[in-house]
């Protein structure tokens, strides 16, 4: 049910499970709990639609490698960042909950195993399609992966009525997570403010902050201020290990047997290192995208090759052209996780509500251009050895210097890491569980917990933490 | 005559040193480089490229 925030806090009630954010996390906490007879209280920043003054809210510099504008990267309303997300779903690999060869901080404290029994219930909130499994190409150290795609579910549109409805479900927006108390390794209220000047003291036994990747580092770094370090006793890792997966067109190709990598039946072909060569190439998770070209474009490719290479134009002209096809190559793959690629509190601009907006410090490294380099240069050897395709590499990848490029899509607005989960409070800021280290009461929902990110979108692994979450806070409640 | 050996020279007898030994297997691909996080990891070396492309050998 909808409350009115002011009569709701007058009456000082004790909420089971106060959840702070209704994106794809806190919406599959708020509606599983609920549902359950838990009195929950979901507080979301913005409203039912877009508005202007809280989406202002989001605002925030980039200093670091270049970013997409931090106000255009997610959205802040009911429903969040599924909104406007693509649906893309694929599970995390068991190998990248994992200590990875080319850098051991890739380790979660769990493993996929631990989220199975919650893949069910999160493919059905997001109604993934069935994601056939992976298939190996023989003689290429990729493998071909599978998505799901679409139909980018809107859970605004999919949860409206349940959290009208739902008795359980104490639902307030323009709600604004302000501070944290705590007394003795608990939270004792949350302090909300509105966009009138009211502010608010609620009470739970338990508090989820689910407001996105950067928007949890931040609130965690302000509360944390704000209480003198009481709330999150450790830390060194706060806002830190933030990780989106780079996006980037590396170039083309021209593929003299389409049928070898699956181009004869499919428009885009997904391929992916193996745990192998994961190992003897030093690289992390990389999705290398194949998307066909169009035959006039395929052919536009051929002529170009032909024009540089003329005894191989000599072949192509023997060859029929509807028999090859020209692709674009792109990539999505997982960034290293390291301490330097950070949230930060910008104490020199506040947002309306008087706390410093975000700071994105977004640091890409020499780990991150290997892995993409030889995922690359891995496909055009097998090309090349099998003497079936061609590869054209961007300049940014072709000269041997260190760079990425600086426009394009850049990332994939894939919001992860900053308040990473771990074992001990030394290297993250939330156990196994998402509870807040040195803290009884306080969780974290949604991607900002990922230690590592593996090159899946990372909205399914989320969802599945979330329902996860769910099942371990009602357990908790009995 | 001297029992001493003769000084060695290696302009005319070339050691197998092991610094020249590790250098040839890396010349030849069969060593192993330090990946970006000094971790061994093996590295693609990069084909000859005109304009981008990665050609081979015969295709000029």
């Amino acid at each position: 049910m909808h409350i009115d925030l002011a009569s709701y806090a007058a009456r000082d009630p004790l909420a089971d499970v106060c959840i702070i954010g209704s994106g794809a996390a806190g919406l599959t906490l708020a509606t599983r709990l609920a549902r359950r007879g838990r009195h929950v209280l979901l507080c979301e920043g913005g409203d039912q639609v877009f508005t202007e003054r809280s989406q202002a809210l989001y605002r925030g510099e980039s200093v670091g490698d270049p970013y997409i504008p931090l106000d255009a990267a997610r959205l802040r309303f009911f429903g969040g960042s599924t909104n406007h997300w693509g649906g893309m779903c694929r599970p995390l690999d068991a190998y990248d909950f994992t200590a990875k060869p080319a850098d051991p901080r890739t380790a979660w404290p769990i493993g996929r195993d631990d989220l199975a029994p919650a893949y069910p219930a999160a493919a059905d909130i997001l109604e993934v399609s069935p994601i056939p499994p992976d298939t190996r190409i023989p003689g290429l150290a990729l493998k071909r992966v599978h998505f799901s795609i679409g139909p980018a579910t809107r859970l605004k549109d999919k949860y409206a009525d349940e959290v009208a409805r739902s008795p359980h479900l104490h639902y307030s927006r323009n709600t604004n997570l302000f501070g944290l108390e705590t007394r003795d390794g608990r939270l004792t209220g949350a302090v909300v403010r509105d966009y009138t000047g009211g502010a608010y003291r609620l009470r739970a036994r338990y508090v989820v902050l689910a407001c996105g990747g950067i928007e949890n580092s931040r609130l965690l770094l302000w509360c944390n201020r704000q209480s003198g370090g009481r709330v999150i006793r450790q830390p060194a890792t706060l806002g830190r290990y933030w990780m989106d997966h780079p996006h980037a067109t590396l170039g083309r190709a021209l593929v003299f047997a389409p049928a070898a990598l699956g181009l004869d039946a499919s428009q885009s072909v997904f391929l992916a290192p193996t745990p192998a060569m994961l190992a003897t190439r030093g690289v992390l998770n990389c999705g290398l995208r194949l998307h066909r070209m169009s035959p006039e474009d395929g052919e536009a490719l051929a002529t170009h090759l032909a024009l540089i290479a003329p005894r191989l134009g000599e072949r192509l002209r023997r060859q029929p052209p509807g028999s090859r096809c020209g692709v674009v190559l792109r990539a999505a793959w997982e960034q290293q996780p390291h301490p330097e690629s950070r949230v930060e509190l910008d104490d020199d601009d506040r947002d309306a509500l008087g706390m410093p907006r975000s700071r994105l410090v977004w640091r890409k490294t020499a780990l991150d251009h290997h892995t993409v380099r030889e995922c690359v240069l891995t496909l055009n050897d097998y090309l090349r050895r099998r003497d079936i395709g061609r590869v054209q590499l961007e300049p940014w990848l072709a000269d041997d210097t260190l760079q990425f490029p600086e426009d394009g899509e850049l990332a994939g607005r894939h919001h992860m890491g900053g308040t990473r989960m771990a074992d001990t409070p030394e290297h993250g800021i939330v156990d196994r569980d998402c509870r807040v280290f040195g803290q009884d009461n306080l969780y974290i929902g949604g991607s900002s917990v990922f230690p590592s990110s593996g090159h899946a979108n990372p909205t399914l692994t989320l969802v599945q933490l979330a329902v996860r979450l769910a099942d371990h806070l009602d357990a908790r409640l009995d | 005559m001297s029992l001493s050996p003769a000084p060695f020279d290696e302009t005319s007898a070339p050691r197998l040193t092991r610094r020249r030994l590790l250098a040839a297997l890396l010349a030849l691909g069969l060593l192993p480089v330090f990946g970006p996080t000094g971790r061994s990891a093996t590295t693609n070396a990069m084909p000859v490229r005109l304009d981008g492309w990665l050609l081979a050998p015969g295709d000029r």
